[in-house]
């Protein structure tokens, strides 16, 4: 799958381009704002996002993935800050930080195999 | 049982009147039916009103509690309660002047005569607006520092698993200097709760000073602005990693000079970021990235939205930025320092 990591930590954000790599996944590259992210998700043909909520331009995590789910991209949450999703967040999957590559590779996995399906 | 004629056999009794206004809690007395027979002077000016206005009307009616219909329900329901010997508390929103909201701790008991008969029902509140606030501020608090908390759990996992893959020589010594970074620009933040920023030549200072060792040819220099937390500690971050590999084969080495400076917007509302060191002449053929470069790129493009050009000869290296950088700064308006 095609994996766009929305993450303004640029630490976390090249950790979770190697898993994502590591678990056999093509990381297509990363964004810091809601906005770029949108336009690249688009872009550059996205199977998949991986949004932190907390970006560069304040908390506008929960509003992108609505704003992605409208296009048709699923997206994963990966946050410290689950807590500020609405009950309808429209997110395939929520993970928490400091998240495990098992728990992403598998997430990953599973929605690779229902898009297959 | 509700009255539903409101006729009340009481008549204001004077010295029950002064007891409840000698009160600081809001106070009412009322019929075992609902029926509002007196009420405290700070209750009544706290709504605006006069006692004129409630007395003998439904107690749930009054000023204080017509903004909630759902409410107005509690009440007639531990009216009733009351009138049968129970005592009810909880903590109600209240109405008050200028339709303003308070947070009141309200009860309801019965008062009974000889004969344990119910005679009247004691409505009582205390305003518990601060203590809720105050509640409020401190669960918002917690909540925020259970989320740093795991920031600093990723960051670590992280840097660590970075470390591992992409680090050179003693892996674990070059994991707790990177903690070292991160603790020394922290340490800039005291407890967190009140320093949000930081100029940029403190938090460069705080990662350097390991590295000086009394070297002099260093300068930096820093623009008025103040950067906010998270991205100072990404930033402290790249000036280790620089400093580290300076320290290794550059300036910080062999006495070269050094000059780090971050702007603060200009005219353009561009800032620029360089980090310029010369030293004595040595070969870059054999130059391999480890961690902290591809780190530094991608922490300097992300944080100033621009494209950093890195310059590697023989005798100086320069990595230089200029971007937009829209949220690196705390706003002239923010939070305190």
């Amino acid at each position: 799958m095609r994996v766009l990591i929305c993450e303004d930590n640029a630490l976390i954000a090249m950790d979770l381009r190697e898993m994502v790599e590591e678990a056999g996944h093509e990381a297509v590259g990363t964004a810091t704002t809601s906005d770029i992210c949108f336009d690249r998700a688009q872009a550059m043909r996205a199977d998949i996002v991986l949004v932190d909520l907390n970006l560069a331009d304040g908390r506008t995590g929960p509003v992108l993935v609505k704003r992605l789910a409208g296009e048709g991209i699923p997206s994963i949450v990966v946050s410290g800050e689950l807590d500020y999703l609405p009950e309808d967040h429209g997110a395939l999957a929520l993970l928490e930080k400091p998240v495990s590559y098992v728990s992403l590779r598998d997430t990953l996995s599973r929605h690779d195999r229902s898009a297959k399906t | 049982m509700v009255d539903n004629n409101l006729e009340a056999p009481w008549h204001l009794d004077k010295r029950a009147h002064d007891i409840i206004n000698a009160t600081v809690a809001f106070a009412a007395i009322l019929s075992p039916g609902g029926a509002t027979l007196d009420v405290s002077k700070n209750a009544l000016d706290a709504a605006g009103i006069s006692l004129t206005d409630i007395v003998d009307r439904r107690f749930w009616e009054g000023y204080w509690f017509g903004h909630d219909p759902a409410l107005q329900a509690r009440l007639r329901d531990v009216v009733e309660r009351g009138a049968r010997g129970e005592t009810s508390r909880f903590d109600i929103e209240v109405r008050v002047r200028g339709d303003r909201r308070l947070i009141v701790d309200f009860q309801i008991a019965p008062l009974r005569d000889e004969n344990g008969r119910v005679t009247e029902l004691i409505a009582s509140g205390f305003d518990v607006s601060e203590r809720e606030r105050q509640k409020e501020n401190l669960n918002s608090a917690l909540r925020e520092t259970s989320h740093r908390i795991k920031n600093i759990l990723s960051t670590l996992s992280a840097m660590g698993r970075m470390t591992l893959i992409h680090g050179k020589g003693d892996l674990f010594d070059g994991f707790l200097k990177r903690l070292d970074a991160l603790a020394a620009v922290h340490s800039i933040f005291g407890d967190g709760s009140k320093i949000s920023s930081a100029p940029f030549d403190a938090i460069t200072r705080q990662v350097l000073n390991p590295f000086l060792h009394g070297h002099e040819k260093v300068e930096v220099i820093s623009g008025k602005k103040r950067i906010l937390r998270d991205q100072a500690k990404q930033l402290g971050l790249c000036i280790h990693e620089l400093a580290t590999n300076s320290s290794k084969h550059g300036a910080l080495h062999d006495g070269g000079t050094l000059s780090v400076s971050f702007t603060d917007p200009d005219g353009d509302g561009v800032t620029h970021f360089s980090w310029s060191e010369t030293h004595a002449p040595k070969d870059t053929g054999s130059y391999t990235e480890g961690f902290g470069l591809p780190y530094v790129r991608n922490a300097l493009r992300s944080l100033l939205m621009g494209e950093p050009v890195i310059e590697m000869q023989s005798d100086r290296f320069q990595i230089l930025v200029d971007g937009p950088a829209p949220h690196i700064f705390e706003p002239l308006e923010g939070p305190g320092r």
